[in-house]
């Protein structure tokens, strides 16, 4: 398993566990696990959740090679506020178009699609349209792989890119990365500006941009951590509870199980090494039971027979699991327990409301879908289209924590205005939908 | 400031900018919001 750090420590890792725990059963056999992870601290941790929980601990191989990076901070000439203006916004292309110019390719990694495309836009303005590429998960196969083949033969002086292509793929002769704004966190950081200088004896050189005045805070934050050699401290998720049921469904629609052996399976993966008979029996009673609502039962996907201890799925699991796409990252989901007609659903972030409305195009997995019925927080998948989604709310991630204790903070003016900015937009939303008061609260 | 350069990869008028910030702050808050401060400020 390649860039396991990049798994680990979101629901996703938990999924991979689990699925890794159901490919030793099905197989019959303890597979060899080789993990390959970048440093992470600690590198112990890392190791403990690819061997899952009844295994010997497995041998950490370190290299523990630091390498040299050129790194620093540029500023716009003028002087930085709350929020970028369009002259210092025009004052940052012109300053990337000419590094671009001085350097033989620059990958320029930017926190969100939208901000990917416009900046590529200005970019190809500045240095010509046959240089310049964007590359983000929204846009097609086709695209993303015309633009790295393009940046690989060297044909791009400027390529700008979200999270895209921190990972993964041999991007050529990059000799310079440009981080647009807080990467968020230390390792985020530290992928993005490795990216550059990938030959021999070659140091990456990596020029972060501050747009704002809380963003220069958290870029010199970094700088100082990245060259202090402080790492992020990974954070496995313990035990999420969505994702089991998922895997429980698909676990029996595979085959019947006996629900102890079931407990001691799911057991096995690592996030789930302290998990609960009670905890897990209540799950199997929701998962069987279903959920009850205003037109009846819904949801009961399993089958428990209490007598012989023995769980198996309904039709509807069946074909239900089939379509068990990998969970959103970092993104609040309810997989298909919520579904109604047989349809998936997908539970958008909390401010998405105010943002999303009817036939917004979303993503479940990799499946393409339209948001159908609006109820209180949750927008039912209507369709599944062949079509490109363009929705691309929640792209950009929190700070993580251990950037905080470079002494960064956050004004608390700029926080409480985008609070009142959030409350504005909702309260717009439920006049725009006539919604009462008391849905406003469910939501 | 020479800290802010030698440390955190600031140029003279980055490190500037984050003294003045953080001194603007201060002077408008009475202390600066760390870890172990946390300013609370009521809405509406």
């Amino acid at each position: 398993m390649d860039e396991i750090h990049a798994v680990a420590d979101d629901k996703r890792g938990a999924h991979l566990a689990l699925s890794l725990e159901r490919l030793d059963h099905l197989t019959g056999k303890r597979l060899t696990r080789i993990g390959l992870s970048a440093t992470q601290k600690p590198i112990e941790l890392v190791a403990h959740f690819l061997a899952g929980n009844d295994r010997p601990d497995p041998t950490v191989v370190q290299i523990g090679h630091r390498r040299e990076l050129d790194l620093a901070v540029e500023v716009p000439g003028g002087e930085l506020g709350p929020v970028a203006s369009n002259e210092m916004w025009a004052e940052i292309y012109d300053r990337l178009a000419a590094l671009a110019t001085r350097h033989r390719s620059t990958l320029i990694f930017v926190n969100t699609r939208r901000l990917a495309e416009r900046m590529a836009h200005h970019l190809a303005e500045r240095l010509g349209k046959e240089v310049v590429a964007a590359h983000h998960g929204s846009l097609s196969r086709k695209l993303r792989l015309v633009a790295e083949r393009k940046l690989k033969s060297g044909e791009l002086r400027a390529i700008v890119a979200t999270a895209s292509l921190e990972l993964g793929i041999d991007i050529g002769a990059v000799d310079l990365v440009c981080q647009i704004g807080s990467p968020r966190s230390i390792s985020v950081g530290l992928q993005r500006i490795g990216r550059a200088g990938h030959w021999r004896g070659a140091v990456p050189k990596g020029r972060i941009f501050a747009t704002t005045r809380d963003e220069l805070l958290e870029c010199a934050a970094l700088v100082r951590a990245i060259r202090q050699g402080d790492l992020d401290r990974i954070a496995i998720p313990e035990a999420p509870l969505d994702i089991l049921a998922q895997q429980i469904v698909a676990m029996c629609a595979a085959e019947d199980w006996n629900a102890t052996e079931l407990f001691r399976a799911v057991r096995r993966a690592y996030p789930y090494r302290d998990l609960a008979r009670a905890q897990f029996d209540e799950i199997l009673e929701m998962l069987s039971e279903g959920i009850a609502s205003t037109r009846g039962r819904y949801a009961a996907y399993l089958h428990h027979d209490r007598v012989n201890g023995i769980v198996r799925a309904r039709v509807a699991a069946v074909w239900r699991q089939l379509p068990a796409a990998v969970p959103f990252r970092r993104m609040r989901c309810t997989p298909y327990l919520r579904s109604p007609k047989a349809r998936l659903s997908a539970r958008l972030t909390k401010t998405s409301p105010s943002k999303a409305s009817l036939a917004t195009s979303c993503c479940w997995g990799t499946l393409p879908g339209e948001s159908g019925e609006f109820k209180p927080a949750v927008f039912w998948l209507k369709t599944r289209r062949a079509r490109p989604p363009p929705f691309h709310s929640g792209a950009a991630k929190h700070r993580h924590g251990p950037m905080n204790s470079q002494r960064t903070s956050e004004h608390c003016e700029n926080k409480s205005a985008r609070l009142f900015l959030v409350r504005s937009l909702i309260q717009r939303e439920v006049a725009a939908r006539g919604f009462r008061r008391n849905e406003l609260a469910e939501t | 400031m020479s800290w802010l350069k030698l440390e955190c990869g600031l140029d003279d008028a980055g490190a500037e900018q984050v003294v003045e910030y953080i001194l603007a702050g201060r002077a408008i808050l009475g202390a600066v919001p760390t870890q172990a401060t946390v300013i609370r400020r009521t809405l509406l």
